[in-house]
């Protein structure tokens, strides 16, 4: 025997598919904006932690806002200093990458482009090594020959001028790139890439998955800065026998220098994007209203037309608490497959935002999943409680008589 | 009549609607006994307060005043799930208008009713009961896909599906033409002869009431005569 409430539903199929559709893009949206939001941010903490090193070495003005900030920079003296550091007669880091970082525009968006030595690209990726081509600069020799020009003896008053001709020549123009920017701009090996008023060639490809989704030479990077010799932050590894604590005051010991665990990078990127959470979620949150506020008039309607088959059901027997178990399935039925709809369209939303936006991660996580199933369920019981309320004081005797 | 034979009784009813100035008094101390197996007609013109008192004897409603007794216990002042569950065990009901419920076939609206009474689905049960009816093959469809005399008959299936032993029919005739009535009579007079079924019929239709063993008469809130 098809059970009542799903006989209901299937008499009413556009009020149910529509109730069901409400529920769906509801959850949808939720599993989808949260995946979006977390996603994104946990994609960024994930590409900064294959970083080889244990601790982020900064200005102390800059702060925690280690993204997008470039409040301070390090002068050669710091990074010597850093690289000296001792406690007890113990070196306190085995080796520092000095990066510098800048906001260029790739492929239509923003990019956090890291200039790095040749020599330390490899603890910035994601398994050491390129996927294809070859590491930039890769004898150094642009560096060596950037550095001499900015150590030539010159009049006071002389410009140091380098053409962007100079710097192509030299070997200061390569980029490496990650494999979803070169995916997202259709780049390979030997394409050119206009940022930043000059032309880069890619000469490699990264696995996604490393730091940034694109790297030039460190030269590069501080000269087109206008700050040669100067960094954005080190990446510190600990020395043999040091602990971070010691390290991390080691450095701030200097006064001017402050450091934080690479591991807590991640908490910094979601305490500083949090509020961005608060504005998706109570988005999320309004449109789970409003979805479950339709489901709970199309029960409410439901109702209000069964009052007659509500009396009939009495007087055959049916207590309140049967009644009122009608509602609440049919309500539950309609909002389980809601959300089964909208967790089946969080995946093409999802792959949809991707597409178009490439640079964006959408992460469809379990947990996600599991809140918008709880999240339908109890807002289905919910939404049923109204309509179930009227059901069970139904008067019987006239009802039964209703035309 | 002895009182081990009564299964139904009613002492002193009074039941009003409405508030002041405008109550309406409808049953007036109205007293009635049933005997266990009988076929009884209530007879009455419109506004005497019939539907009202079956609605009463049959626990859709409490009275204001006065007893029900069901199979020797007072029912009446039961609370709302006690009154529900004998419902579901010693009644069943038959409406003028038949009452199907229209999301279901005929056969899932007796299932239904089985399934409240707690008999489970009874699958032959159902079927030999519609088959006995002449109704097997329209049962499979929903009420509104079915003619005037099958929603009846599938209306008396489901109040004889799981056997109560008391049914009370309201104007059960009051929408059929005159075959179909007949058909309707014959199935009462089979329920109540070869299935041992008391039944109490509302009718104002004075040949279907003859059709009972005995005829009482109400008007304006109490019975005022009988005919056995």
């Amino acid at each position: 025997m098809i059970p009542l409430p799903l006989a209901n539903i299937l008499h009413h199929k556009v009020r149910s598919g529509l109730s069901a559709l409400g529920v769906a893009i509801a959850v949808a949206m939720l599993v989808t904006l949260a995946g979006l939001s977390r996603g994104s941010l946990q994609e960024v903490a994930d590409r900064w932690e294959v970083v080889d090193a244990d601790l982020i070495v900064r200005p102390a003005q800059v702060g925690e806002n280690l993204v997008t900030a470039r409040q301070g920079l390090m002068g050669p003296r710091e990074v010597e200093r850093v690289t000296e550091l001792a406690d007890g007669g113990v070196r306190v880091f085995d080796s520092v990458v000095p990066v510098y970082v800048h906001r260029w525009r790739i492929a239509g968006q923003e990019h956090n482009v890291v200039g790095v030595a040749p020599g330390h690209l490899g603890r910035l990726l994601s398994g050491g090594k390129l996927q294809a081509g070859r590491v930039f600069d890769p004898r150094n020799a642009f560096a060596d020959w950037l550095e001499g020009r900015l150590s030539a003896p010159a009049d006071d008053d002389e410009v140091i001028d380098i053409t962007p001709e100079e710097l192509g020549e030299r070997g200061g123009l390569e980029m490496v790139v990650d494999s979803r920017l070169a995916r997202a701009a259709a780049l390979a090996v030997g394409s050119k890439v206009r940022t930043a008023g000059h032309t880069f060639t890619v000469v490699g490809i990264a696995r996604e998955g490393a730091m940034v989704r694109a790297f030039v030479p460190l030269a590069t990077a501080q000269w087109l800065g206008g700050d040669p010799h100067r960094v954005t932050f080190l990446f510190a590894s600990l020395g043999r026998g040091v602990d971070e604590p010691a390290a991390i005051r080691a450095v701030e010991g200097t006064r001017r220098l402050s450091a934080v665990p690479l591991g807590r990078f991640r908490a910094i990127l979601m305490d500083q994007f949090g509020i961005m959470f608060v504005y998706v979620d109570a988005a999320n949150t309004i449109t789970l209203i409003v979805a479950f506020l339709f489901v709970l008039v199309t029960l409410y309607t439901a109702v209000i037309q069964r009052t007659r088959e509500i009396a009939i059901l009495r007087s055959m027997g049916a207590t309140r608490r049967f009644v009122l178990a009608q509602v609440t399935c049919e309500s539950l039925i309609l909002t389980a497959c809601g959300a089964a709809g909208g967790i089946a369209l969080s995946f093409p939303a999802a792959a949809l935002i991707e597409a178009a936006r490439p640079f964006l991660t959408v992460a469809i996580s379990a947990g996600w999943i599991v809140t918008g199933v709880c999240v339908a369920v109890i807002g289905g019981v919910a939404a049923s409680v109204y309509p179930a309320w009227c059901a069970i004081r139904v008067d019987v005797c006239e009802a039964i008589n209703l035309e | 009549m002895e009182e081990s034979e009564c299964i139904l009784e009613a002492r002193g009813l009074h039941k009003s609607f409405g508030r002041p100035p405008a109550r309406e008094h409808v049953l007036r101390g109205l007293d009635l006994r049933v005997a266990r197996g009988e076929f009884l007609a209530v007879m009455g013109p419109s506004g005497c307060g019939k539907s009202t008192l079956l609605h009463v004897l049959g626990l859709m409603a409490a009275p204001d005043e006065g007893q029900v007794w069901i199979g020797g216990r007072e029912v009446s002042g039961l609370g709302e799930a006690d009154r529900a569950r004998v419902r579901r065990e010693r009644i069943g009901f038959i409406f003028q208008r038949f009452n199907l419920i229209s999301v279901l076939s005929g056969y899932d609206n007796i299932r239904l009713s089985l399934r409240i009474r707690g008999a489970g689905d009874g699958d032959e049960a159902v079927a030999a009961l519609l088959e006995s009816l002449g109704v097997a093959a329209a049962a499979r469809r929903k009420p509104a896909q079915m003619s005037i005399g099958q929603q009846q008959r599938v209306a008396v299936a489901r109040a004889l599906a799981g056997t109560p032993e008391l049914l009370l029919a309201d104007e059960p005739t009051g929408s059929l033409d005159s075959a179909n009535q007949q058909g309707l009579l014959e199935m009462l007079r089979w329920a109540n002869t070869a299935k041992q079924q008391t039944i109490l019929m509302i009718t104002h239709a004075a040949h279907v009431a003859a059709e009972a063993d005995r005829i009482v008469t109400m008007r304006d809130g109490r019975i005022v005569g009988q005919d056995a």
